[in-house]
């Protein structure tokens, strides 16, 4: 007997209860294999459910103040705890990312296109002076380096010669009161095309505050 | 809608004689959820979800609710025990409880509102139990004497059937199970599982055949381990 729809049909209405299997059903050996196997999973699932239902009621009806107060201890610990590990969390991401951005930068800052003359490496003395020559029409115009602010009182700044550095024979030397020296006219024709500019900052008690130097040149 | 404190609450959360009254009373609506042409995919429960929500907000009154609803896991857990024939010991319960009761915190985040919250917890306290029990076989521990257990019917299914029956159900197709689920555990005609799912009595009892059907597969399945 070929097992169809109208058989698929009559095995859901005997398992919702309203028939019970005629005898041409049980004659279709799949439907009696399917009965068989449905009922018994029937038989288990109502079982699980039973137990669940039971369960549920007869510890509704049994809990009492002690289980509520338990609970509501437990509840209160886990959200104190899961608040705490937040709040770790969200520190370890912040050093996680702060140590990222560092990596980074180091990394990336000797590929910074040259821009500024700290950049170029050509403010070396501790770094802390940079240095810069303005030219107008071909002439030093303006020698000027970073202000250190109040606590600098003097400036010292000295050219040489550039052939060996700031080894090199000195040119002229000026102590100075603002961050950077014009030269007279007189001056600038008196100064190669080439030279090194050397700065000195000292505070009140005479002590070194900064220095830089750098390579300029006319050219 | 009952509510409490102005949550609203489903019937699930009250005795059974009360729910059946309500669903007596309500003809065509019959239950406490709604229709589930109203409902969000895959969300059963809303008001339980929104409840667990507001409980991890931290809202005290939602606190409240929720310990009311469900301190009965402590006992649920204990009568479990007693009824699969006491397999962990006093020691062992309490421990059992502590952990389940401990983790239920962390385990508020992955509520879905799928099942009602009892069932879900329910879950933990049966799982937990048949873990402990299977974990103390590896380990060798002595059963209890079988005079010392409590009297189990002899043609009703072990703890094993009945952990394996709970697999094979959290394993079917939504449609299927909540089928089944409705005809067994809320005992519901065919027509009030059609108007609570927003199908046709029909289709509900199509749809309680195959999963039945699915069902007897998924149970004759090779266990792992076997």
């Amino acid at each position: 007997m070929d097992h169809d729809v109208a058989h698929e049909a009559a095995l859901a209405r005997v398992l919702a209860g309203e028939a019970r299997e005629d005898s041409e059903l049980l004659r279709c050996e799949r439907c009696r294999s399917e009965l068989q196997q449905a009922r018994k999973a029937a038989a288990l699932a109502r079982a699980a459910l039973d137990l669940e239902r039971s369960v549920i009621e007869e510890a509704r009806r049994t809990a009492g103040d002690a289980e509520r107060n338990d609970l509501r201890n437990l509840l209160e610990r886990g959200r104190r705890q899961e608040r705490r590990q937040r709040t770790l969390r969200r520190a370890l991401g912040l050093a996680v990312a702060c140590a990222a951005g560092l990596l980074l930068w180091l990394a990336l800052r000797p590929s910074v296109p040259a821009t500024t003359p700290q950049s170029r490496g050509e403010v070396l003395l501790g770094g802390t002076l940079a240095c810069r020559v303005e030219l107008v029409a071909g002439r030093y115009d303006v020698f000027a380096w970073d202000s250190i602010g109040a606590s600098a009182v003097e400036y010292r700044l000295r050219l040489r010669h550039s052939e060996a550095g700031l080894a090199g024979a000195e040119i002229a030397s000026h102590s100075l009161s603002e961050p950077y020296w014009r030269p007279t006219p007189e001056e600038e024709r008196g100064l190669p095309e080439e030279l090194v500019m050397e700065v000195e900052a000292y505070g009140v008690q005479g002590d070194l505050l900064g220095a830089g130097w750098r390579l300029a040149s006319r050219r | 809608m009952p509510t409490v404190d102005g949550y609203a609450i489903t019937t699930r959360s009250m005795p059974r004689p009360c729910r059946l009254a309500i669903a007596t009373r309500r003809r065509g609506g019959l239950t406490s959820a709604p229709p589930r042409a109203e409902m969000g995919d895959g969300i059963d429960y809303p008001q339980d979800l929104e409840l667990v929500r507001a409980v991890r907000a931290g809202d005290p009154r939602a606190v409240e609710q929720f310990v009311e609803r469900m301190s009965f896991a402590a006992c649920a857990l204990r009568g479990l025990n007693r009824r699969l024939g006491g397999p962990l010991s006093g020691e062992d319960l309490d421990d059992l409880t502590q952990d389940i009761l401990v983790s239920l915190w962390p385990r508020l985040a992955q509520y879905n509102g799928a099942s009602a919250l009892e069932t879900w917890i329910y879950g933990f306290c049966f799982n937990g139990i048949m873990n402990a029990v299977r974990k103390g076989r590896r380990r060798g521990r002595q059963e209890p004497f079988e005079d010392d257990r409590p009297a189990r019917v002899e043609s009703a299914p072990d703890s094993e059937e009945l952990a394996l029956v709970r697999s094979a159900m959290a394993d079917l197709e939504e449609r299927y199970e909540r089928v089944i689920r409705l005809r067994f555990y809320e005992e519901l005609s065919f027509e009030q599982i059609g108007a609570r799912l927003a199908l046709s009595t029909n289709t509900a009892k199509t749809n309680f055949y195959r999963g039945l059907k699915r069902l007897g597969e998924l149970l004759m399945r090779p266990r792992r381990g076997a």
